[in-house]
């Protein structure tokens, strides 16, 4: 590990009461993985004392056997994996994770689940000795399909940092490294896309590396900034932990992967959003683009639209985005923004669930999803939960199935919603005759029609709320693990233009591996930049063993550049931005060589160098050692044809030293070149006197 | 970088008047006003060889005055109250030059009276000026009317008179003590007067500096005000009595070798007063 900074409880949830770490299930994989990139158990500020509550749920259809890792954060060593097994359908919920598991009283780090069957998995952090005294701390979880492959990358978009001594907000930055061999580069940007900070981490061993903004940054000044999570071997994860007085009820933000837009154009749903809303919006394109955000679900009238400009990879904060733009909207109203736009952009909202596309997050026919671990109580301390549904287009119809914590139905809701209607209300509201047993799970299935839902956990003390995602329900058996997206395995990071290049393509599994019975087609397309591939050159290649290599690829143009590759069935890869650089003028000859003499009891030192370009012009080069006596007034350089006295009429000065007379200088010679002379001078125009002299001589 | 010297102008700010073993009687004293004018198209280099270079004009006009305290104690003081110079490759510089003050103390008297003479160099001449080269864009050129450091000069001075004060000689020798950086300096003086008739007198002059280690031939200073210089020089002067008080004088010196100097002669002409 290059760089590991432990940083003691106080400092990562100071204030935050619950952090909500939910796990959704996408992978058809034999071996299922998640990981909790936070559970913890220990003491906190002010007495609090923190721990981490999980659900597992087996969504299999038969018994499965569940393994439970933990990397400690600190150089501690790793408890022995626990195993648990739960029936088709079960919840395991276990109260304080790391004291259940492995009887620690105190640790912190990440959790990696491994079970032969899918699951889900969520977690909460809370404040469990003094909830009152903290506020909350909301976000979505982790699942194994968004841990970071070789080449991919995420961006975290909610940096939030300020340098003063007592921080209106802070951000601490943790790369969880999950498989050995594993180097990820961690970029801090700022709002105009500049570079403020960047750290390499790599480690052997599965690890955990954290600092803290104001540690980790020369200039920690970024009130708006975002993270970018650069894998280039192995498999990471990472996220923002946002706290302090002004940062509300808290954030932790994982990275996302910026997904390849469509010939119709990037489409992201943000659904929750409430007057209140923060909406940052990220665009990792080299050109301005606007993004249009359409309210809908929300009661009082049709879908209304606005349109926001942000700038080339810049990133835009919109606070109470929807009075920002202008939406009106009745008070306490909860609806969603679609977000549209031509090229690929990020979004995210300050605790909402994570912007999802059109096909993903959302129950269809096909595909039911379920929302697990709610629970439903007017106790204090207690948790109620409540279910909110957004249609799409063709509106949607289904049932809501509620089951208990052994997966079995014990009621059921017909929910019929119109196109783009959002519906949302406690989970006993949505099922009037039925006790909510505890740590119940609801399924979303559908008949007509598509819908988004999510679940939103509210402590009954504090008023804390966390968001949980729904994850898909497999509906058969898991089929032979196949390709899911493509990566750029080996692009250079910087070409020079008219140069042939290579680039490598892989495509992987769910779990990272490579599908090495992919055999499909590839094709490689500049996603942004100036110019085009070559006429000649073929962007359509077919895989071999999963892995697709295009040789021979030549860009004229000079520029920044992205590249996107685009398989049939697969997850794009888009390329990180890389310069191409004009062709390099080829390198002058050296034609003539000096070194100077003093003259007159003047100092004058040092060696030049006169070369000739290919164009002919020739150039005066003063070496690092030249030296002449300087300080009274302006020296000239002269070419002249003799070491004597010199000649202003016979002579040529190619150039004036007024400040600095020592150290590198180079001056242009103008036509015909400096042929016709054999010595350089360096004079004293004012007093007409040489300081030194040089004779040409041949290399 | 060091750069010639002025020549002996600034050198000589009152020779043949001060630089004597005698000190005025109490309650008298003379002025002088004298213009003096130096053009030079050479000068010896660092090494001391004598080498042509752009031509350097320089006008001067100086205020020189001392005054019997005691017996034993005569203050003076040499203020070059108008100094205007250029080179002919560049613009020209109008400002006053450094001024001397001093005490002298006689310490033998009789015939062969004996000196010690303390003058201090007061640095308020513009020791930033700069000029501006002709034919060089964005190009200047330091040339200063003052070197910009305090400097104290300690010097002995002999005196003899011969047949019945016609004939006068002087020597004396001096270290100056100077600042900032710049090297001190040994210098040394003998003269020859005489009076040739009631009002017309003459006399000749040798003088000379040396450094006094090693100068430091890197060192950044403008024109006139170098390091390392050295020189012998020579100088005659006639002066005729206009009546008891007045007089008019006309002299010349010019250095016979030299480092880092003007190779140009002085012209001086003068006007004194004795009250």
């Amino acid at each position: 590990m290059s760089r590991y900074t432990r940083l003691p409880f106080a400092m990562i949830f100071a204030g935050a009461h619950l952090l909500s770490l939910n796990a959704a299930l996408q992978a058809a994989d034999p071996t299922y993985r998640r990981v909790l990139p936070s559970v913890i158990h220990g003491r906190g500020a002010d007495g609090a004392r923190l721990g981490t509550s999980t659900w597992l749920v087996n969504l299999g259809a038969s018994s499965a056997s569940f393994e439970f890792g933990f990397l400690p954060v600190s150089n501690a060593s790793a408890p022995p994996a626990q195993a648990r097994v739960l029936g088709p359908g079960e919840t395991l919920r276990l109260n304080n994770v790391l004291q259940d598991l492995y009887g620690l009283s105190e640790g912190e780090g990440a959790l990696l689940v491994r079970g032969n069957q899918p699951f889900e998995l969520r977690g909460v952090n809370a404040n469990v000795a003094n909830p009152p005294g903290a506020s909350g701390s909301g976000a979505n979880g982790f699942q194994s399909s968004e841990l970071l492959g070789p080449n991919a990358s995420g961006h975290a978009i909610w940096l939030a940092n300020r340098a003063e001594p007592n921080p209106e907000f802070r951000t601490d930055i943790t790369a969880v490294l999950t498989a050995p061999n594993t180097a990820v580069t961690v970029s801090v940007y700022d709002a105009t896309g500049a570079l403020r900070g960047i750290e390499v981490v790599s480690s052997k061993e599965p690890a955990i590396w954290r600092a803290s903004a104001s540690q980790f940054l020369p200039d920690p000044e970024i009130p708006l900034g975002r993270v970018t999570f650069a894998v280039t071997a192995g498999e990471a994860t990472g996220f923002l932990s946002v706290s302090g007085s002004a940062a509300g009820t808290g954030l932790v933000v994982q990275p996302e992967r910026i997904v390849t837009a469509t010939p119709e154009g990037a489409n992201l749903l943000l659904n929750g959003v409430t007057a209140a809303t923060d909406l940052r919006l990220f665009n990792p394109n080299e050109t301005e683009q606007e993004i249009t955000l359409e309210a809908l679900g929300f009661p009082g009238g049709p879908a209304t639209i606005h349109r926001m400009t942000v700038a080339p990879n810049g990133l835009l904060e919109i606070r109470g985005v929807l009075g920002a733009v202008g939406f009106v909207i009745p008070e306490g109203a909860v609806g969603a923004l679609r977000l549209r736009a031509p090229l690929p952009f990020l979004a995210s909202g300050r605790g909402l669930p994570m912007a999802v596309s059109s096909e993903i997050g959302f129950a269809t026919p096909n595909q039911p999803v379920t929302l697990v671990g709610l629970n439903e109580s007017v106790n204090q301390p207690g948790v109620r939960s409540r279910i909110a549904l957004l249609a799409g287009t063709r509106g949607a119809i289904g049932l809501l199935r509620l089951r208990n914590s052994r997966g079995v139905p014990i009621a059921t809701s017909p929910i019929r919603l119109e196109a783009s209607e959002w519906q949302g209300r406690a989970i006993g509201a949505w099922f009037p005759d039925a006790e909510i047993p505890p740590d119940a799970r609801v399924d979303i299935e559908l008949e007509n029609g598509s819908a988004h839902g999510y679940a939103e956990i509210v402590d009954n003390l504090t008023q804390s709320r966390v968001v949980v995602a729904a994850a898909a329900v497999p509906t058969e058996a898991p089929a032979t693990p196949t390709a899911r997206r493509l990566v750029f395995s080996a692009l250079p990071s910087s070409l020079t233009a008219d140069t042939s290049f290579a680039a490598t393509i892989q495509a992987l599994r769910a779990d990272n591996s490579i599908d090495t019975a992919f055999t499909g087609s590839v094709d490689l397309r500049v996603a942004s930049g100036p110019g085009a591939f070559q006429a000649a050159v073929t962007v359509s290649q077919t895989a071999v063993a999963g892995n697709v290599s295009f040789r021979d690829l030549r860009l004229t143009v000079p520029g920044r550049y992205t590249f996107t590759a685009l398989g049939a069935g697969l997850e794009s890869a888009v390329s990180e931005p890389f310069e191409v650089a004009p062709v390099p003028a080829p390198s002058p000859t050296v034609i003539r060589l000096g070194t100077f003499a003093s003259q007159n009891g003047y100092l004058a030192e040092g060696t030049l160098q006169i070369e000739r370009a290919p164009n002919g012009s020739e150039t005066l080069k003063l070496n690092r050692n030249f030296r002449v006596s300087g300080g009274a007034g302006a020296v000239t350089v002269w070419l002249a044809r003799g070491s004597g006295a010199l000649n202003t009429s016979t002579s040529v000065r190619v150039g004036t030293m007024t400040r600095v007379f020592a150290g590198e200088f180079t001056y242009p010679i103008p036509a015909p070149g400096s042929s016709a002379f054999t010595h350089v001078i360096v004079y004293c125009d004012a007093f007409r006197i040489n300081f030194g002299a040089a004779p040409l001589r041949n290399p | 970088m060091s750069k010639p010297i002025l020549g002996l102008i600034i050198l000589l700010p009152a020779i043949g008047a001060a630089q004597s073993g005698w000190t005025r009687t109490p309650g008298t004293g003379y002025a002088r006003f004298s213009f003096s004018t130096l053009g030079s198209s050479s000068f010896y280099t660092p090494f001391g060889n004598k080498i042509s270079s752009a031509r350097y004009r320089d006008f001067t006009g100086s205020f020189y005055s001392e005054y019997g305290i005691t017996d034993d104690w005569t203050a003076s003081v040499n203020f070059p109250f108008l100094r205007n110079h250029r080179l002919d490759s560049t613009s020209s510089l109008t400002a006053v030059g450094d001024a001397v003050v001093g005490i002298r103390r006689r310490l033998v008297r009789g015939k062969t009276p004996l000196a010690l003479a303390v003058d201090f160099g007061l640095p308020v001449g513009d020791s930033q000026g700069t000029v501006s080269i002709r034919d060089l864009p964005d190009g200047t050129f330091r040339l200063p009317t003052g070197d910009g450091e305090f400097n104290t000069r300690v010097s002995l001075y002999t005196s003899r008179a011969f047949r019945e004060g016609k004939s006068v000689v002087s020597g004396g020798g001096g270290y100056n003590f100077r600042t900032r950086g710049f090297t001190d300096e040994f210098s040394y003086t003998a003269s020859y007067g005489q009076r040739l008739s009631r009002s017309v007198s003459i006399s000749a002059t040798l003088t000379g500096l040396e450094p006094a280690r090693a100068a430091d031939a890197s060192r950044a200073v403008g024109f006139g005000v170098g390091e390392g210089v050295a020189f012998l020089g020579i100088g005659g002067e006639a002066q005729y009595r206009i009546n008891k008080r007045h007089s008019v004088s006309a002299a010349y010196y010019k250095p016979l070798r030299g480092k880092n100097l003007l190779a140009g002669g002085v012209l001086v002409f003068g006007f004194g007063i004795a009250f």
